[in-house]
C-alpha cells in the first residue's frame, strides 16, 4: 500500500485528535424504562409469539413434522406416479358419475380455451404485453418523480 | 449515567432484574454513543440501544461476569446500525441517490482545508469545542460518516471496514478521506486560523 502523502497524513492525525476527544454521549432518560417494560411485555407473550427458539420442545418437533409433511404434499405432484394415484382414483371416480361429468366439462373448458388461444394473432399478445410494460413504466416514472418533488419541497 | 432513577426492582421477566439494570446502566451510554455516532440520528440509536439489550438479556449469563461483555455490546450495536442503515438505503437509493450522484464530483479526493486546532477552536472552551465537533459529525452524510466513525472511533482497518460495509477499499479509503476533509471545512466555519492541504 502506497504511504499517504504528508498533508493526508497531517489530516487523519487532526481528525483522530478531535474525535478521540468527544465523550461518549449520555444515553437518554428514558432508554432503561423502554428495554425493562419490552422485557416484561416480551415475557408476558404466549409462548407461540417468541421466536422459535423459545418454543416449548414438543411444540418444536410437531412444527417441524407439519413443515415436512406440508413440503410432502406440495412436491407431491412430483414424485407419484400415475399408477399410484390415479389408479385408485379412476376406481373411486367409477362409483361417482358426477365426477365424470365434471372431468368432461373441465375438458370441454380446456379445449375452449386452447381454441381462443390459438385464434389470437401473436402481434395482438405482444402489443398487450408492451401496453403493459409501457403502463408499469409510466406508473414507476409517475413514482419517482412524485418521490423527488416532494422531498426537494421538504 | 442514569443515576437519578431507582433500580428496578420488579420482576419484568428478568432473571436478576437489579443485576440487569446495573449492567445497563453501566454501558447505555456506551451503545448509545456508538449507535448514535454511525447513524446520526439520537431516536434512531435509542430503538438500537434498545434492541442491543434486548440481546444482552437474552445472553445475560454469559455477559454478566465477562470483561468482554463491552466488546460484545460495541459489536451488536454496530452491527445493528449498519444493518439498520443497510435497509434504510436499500429502501431508498434508487431516488435518493440518484440526486447525489450528480453532485457527488469525480473520484480524485478533494482538496483539504483546515485549521489547526488551537487556532480552529480559540475562544471555545472545551464542552463548546466538543459541541461543534459532535455537531459537524451529525452533519456529515451517511456514505462519509459511517466508514470515518468505524476507523476513527471502533479502530477497524480500511479492509475490515470495507469488508462489512459490502464496498471496495478504494472506495472506504476515499470516503473516509473526503469525510476528514469535509470535517475539517465544516469546523472551520467557526475558526479564524486556515492551512490549505491539496490533495
Amino acid at each position: 500500500m502506497a504511504p499517504l502523502p504528508p498533508n493526508h497524513e497531517k489530516l487523519e492525525r487532526f481528525i483522530h485528535e478531535v474525535l478521540c476527544d468527544l465523550p461518549l454521549r449520555r444515553a437518554p432518560h428514558t432508554l432503561e424504562r423502554r428495554v425493562l417494560a419490552a422485557l416484561e411485555q416480551r415475557a408476558r407473550l404466549s409462548w407461540w409469539r417468541q421466536g422459535f427458539t423459545h418454543w416449548p420442545r414438543p411444540a418444536r418437533a410437531s412444527f417441524l413434522v407439519s413443515a415436512v409433511a406440508a413440503a410432502g404434499l406440495v412436491t407431491a405432484p412430483g414424485w407419484l406416479t400415475p399408477s399410484t394415484v390415479i389408479a385408485p382414483l379412476a376406481d373411486v371416480a367409477s362409483h361417482l358419475g358426477w365426477l365424470t361429468t365434471a372431468r368432461d366439462l373441465l375438458d370441454t373448458f380446456a379445449a375452449t380455451t386452447g381454441i381462443v388461444g390459438q385464434a389470437i394473432p401473436p402481434l395482438w399478445l405482444y402489443g398487450a404485453l408492451g401496453v403493459v410494460a409501457a403502463l408499469y413504466a409510466a406508473l414507476f416514472g409517475l413514482g419517482a418523480a412524485a418521490y423527488r418533488t416532494l422531498t426537494t419541497m421538504r | 449515567m442514569n443515576d437519578d432513577i431507582p433500580v428496578q426492582t420488579s420482576s419484568s421477566g428478568l432473571t436478576d432484574p437489579v443485576a440487569f439494570t446495573l449492567f445497563m446502566r453501566n454501558y447505555q451510554d456506551m451503545v448509545f454513543t456508538t449507535a448514535v455516532r454511525l447513524t446520526g440520528d439520537a431516536p434512531t440509536a435509542e430503538d438500537i440501544a434498545q434492541e442491543v439489550f434486548m440481546k444482552a438479556h437474552a445472553h445475560f449469563g454469559m455477559l454478566q461476569a465477562s470483561p468482554a461483555a463491552g466488546g460484545w455490546l460495541k459489536t451488536v450495536t454496530t452491527n445493528l446500525a449498519l444493518n439498520h442503515l443497510t435497509r434504510y438505503r436499500n429502501r431508498w437509493r434508487l431516488f435518493s441517490e440518484l440526486r447525489r450522484a450528480d453532485s457527488d464530483g469525480g473520484d480524485s479526493p478533494p482538496e483539504a482545508e483546515f485549521a489547526a486546532p488551537e487556532e480552529l477552536f480559540s475562544g471555545l472552551d472545551a464542552a463548546e469545542r466538543r459541541e461543534c465537533v459532535g455537531r459537524a459529525l451529525a452533519q456529515l452524510p451517511t456514505a462519509q460518516r459511517v466508514p470515518l466513525v468505524l476507523y476513527h472511533f471502533e479502530e477497524l482497518s480500511c479492509d475490515e471496514i470495507a469488508g462489512q460495509l459490502g464496498v471496495s477499499l478504494a472506495k472506504v479509503k476515499t470516503d473516509i478521506y473526503r469525510a476528514r476533509a469535509a470535517l475539517a471545512k465544516l469546523l472551520r466555519r467557526g475558526g479564524p486560523g486556515r492551512e490549505t492541504f491539496p490533495g
